[in-house]
């Protein structure tokens, strides 16, 4: 079984909005015992804005995505929504991206649903580093690897793709993931390091090209 | 005509192709004006001598010197004793305490000779000290087949781009870890089988952890690190990881995401691990192949790639090594 959608590409403000409880952890361990079976698992860990639904393609299969339309007038095709009801479990924090002159707006209309706007109007998540992580992937708590990456407000991981083989043998991830500048990169990269010195994964990482 | 009296020590892969290459290129070494003269082999079980050059058709059908020693000398002993003015050091590597070539280099340079090998021990353990030795004695210590083999690397940092700033060279320089993790990547076989294929056709050692936990790169970090970049550090600076928990899973994940997993050696980061190197970029090399990426300021990135080990190709690096000592007086000094 295959997940994936496009996001929007180019450089656009993003938005971190805050809304229930429950951790990614719990979600992804909650999960992933159904896809034993299956090589791969894409998943993208952010929902995104649209100022215009034309660009903001999602295509997740026979998965159906919920727009939702706020008063704004705004079209939000947020995965996270759909986490919520595929896999019936909260989402504790996502990230929307939006043209500049409609954050303001929306930052009003979420504020009147009772929804916390944790940051707005950056440009963020500029620069962006592939990393390869194998060993006891999942068992080692996959969801809490990611976190550390999350929870830092510098750096997030967009993408991830898993392959496993069996119960008991090591399995691999691909994580891509995001930050908002070249030495938060490099930060993101030594908790990585960390963690797999904790957690005995082999954290491979990207050979550093030095571009003269 | 230059008359040149050359001592071998070391009798294995290395050292027949030694005697083969020597042979073979008597009469183009000779149009240069070199004469090349064997005049002695040494192994752990003795000497051949001959003072008009060891024949060549004579010995290299035997696997040892056993049966056509002519003399019962054998290392440092026959080293100090023999006359030559070059020792073409090629015994094994052991990076632990270097010997038995450390105590070959030792005395070769002591006494005044050069020294050329493609033994990485002593040079890893005692670089420092092995080139003060070097130049107390007025000679040259040339090692270029100790990293990539026949690749050109040393020579060409030194040499070609000379008046170039290096700021970092990054590798493939382990051909048993590149054949393994391509073989992995080819067929989806687990690390076991890649091996195992390895070792059946002479690629990986029957003890393949020197290759395969990254000890024989991370000394070749620490030579290049020495040597080209004047730091003065130890195999214990380098920060190793090997290939043994590369799974074919994650080189398959890698490559869909347009990466190859490679053992990649890191001067001056001294690090040596299974890295993402981008399909299609010129150091992601396949099969045995060894690659580096140079980083100058002056030309912007230089690739070299070629094969890191294999009898005649490492014997060739020795040979230019050879060569360069005595051309480097005769036609690249500066007066
Ligand atoms: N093979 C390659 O492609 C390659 C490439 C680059 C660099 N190197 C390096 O080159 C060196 C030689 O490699 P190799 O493959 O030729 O190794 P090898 O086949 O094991 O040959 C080593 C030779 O040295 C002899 N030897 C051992 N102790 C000695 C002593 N105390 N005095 C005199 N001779 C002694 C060995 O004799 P016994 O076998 O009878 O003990 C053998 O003849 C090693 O340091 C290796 O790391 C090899």
């Amino acid at each position: 079984m295959s997940l994936s959608w496009r996001t929007r590409p180019g450089r656009p403000t993003t938005v971190a909005v805050t809304s229930g409880i429950t951790s990614r952890a719990r979600r992804m361990n909650a999960h992933t015992s159904s896809y034993a079976d299956s090589p791969y698992f894409d998943w993208h860990s952010r929902a995104y804005v649209a100022a215009s639904g034309a660009s903001d393609r999602v295509n997740l299969g026979s998965i159906q995505t919920l727009p939702i339309t706020t008063a704004a007038g705004l079209c939000i095709a947020i995965p996270a929504s759909l986490f919520h009801s595929y896999f019936t479990d909260q989402v504790d924090r996502f990230v929307v991206e939006m043209d500049r002159n409609k954050i303001d707006t929306v930052k009003e209309e979420l504020k009147k649903s009772g929804i916390s706007v944790v940051r707005a109007g950056e440009d963020r998540l500029i620069e962006s580093v592939s990393v390869v992580l194998v060993g006891h992937v999942l068992d080692s708590d996959l969801g809490d690897t990611i976190d550390r990456i999350d929870t830092t407000g510098y750096a997030e991981v967009m993408d991830l793709s898993l392959s496993m083989t069996g119960i008991n043998e090591p399995s691999s991830a691909y994580l891509k993931i995001r930050a908002t500048g070249k030495a938060e990169i490099q930060k993101a990269l030594s908790i990585l390091r960390e963690v797999g010195k904790e957690k005995q994964l082999l954290v491979i990482e990207p050979i550093e090209m030095e571009a003269i | 005509m230059r008359d040149v009296k050359v001592s071998l020590v070391g009798y294995g892969i290395v050292g027949h192709g030694v005697v083969d290459a020597l042979s073979r290129k008597k009469a183009m070494l000779r149009d240069m004006g070199l004469n090349l003269r064997l005049v002695s082999v040494t192994d752990h079980t003795g000497t051949v001598l001959a003072e008009d050059g060891v024949d060549a058709s004579k010995i290299l059908g035997e696997r040892t010197l056993e049966n056509v020693a002519t003399s019962g000398m054998k290392g440092k002993e026959a080293i100090s004793a023999i006359d030559s003015e070059l020792v073409i050091e090629v015994t094994p590597t052991n990076i632990v305490h270097g010997q038995p070539g450390l105590g070959h280099m030792e005395a070769a340079l002591s006494s005044g000779k050069h020294v050329v090998t493609s033994n990485k021990g002593p040079l890893v353990v005692s670089y420092s000290h092995l080139k003060k030795l070097a130049e107390d004695n007025g000679v040259m210590l040339k090692f270029e087949a100790t990293v990539g083999g026949t690749m050109p690397l040393i020579s060409l940092v030194e040499r070609t781009l000379v008046g170039n700033c290096i700021s970092g060279i990054q590798g493939i320089f382990n051909g048993t870890c590149n054949y393994i993790l391509t073989r992995m990547t080819e067929e989806g076989i687990p690390y076991t089988h890649a091996l195992s294929e390895a070792q059946d056709l002479g690629i990986a050692e029957a003890d393949p952890s020197y290759d395969v936990e990254g000890v024989d790169t991370a000394g070749k970090v620490v030579i290049l690190a020495n040597s080209l970049f004047n730091m003065d550090v130890k195999y214990s600076d380098v920060d190793v990881t090997g290939i043994t928990g590369v799974t074919p899973e994650a080189l398959a994940l890698a490559q869909r995401k347009g990466y190859a997993i490679k053992l990649i050696g890191d001067v001056p980061a001294l690090t040596v691990r299974p890295t993402l190197v981008p399909l299609g970029s010129p150091i992601a090399v396949s099969g045995t192949l060894n690659s580096a990426a140079i980083y100058t300021d002056l030309s912007g990135t230089i690739t070299v790639t070629g094969l890191g080990a294999g009898s005649i190709e490492t014997a060739s690096a020795i040979l230019t090594d050879v060569i360069s000592i005595y051309r480097t007086k005769k036609i690249d000094a500066i007066f």
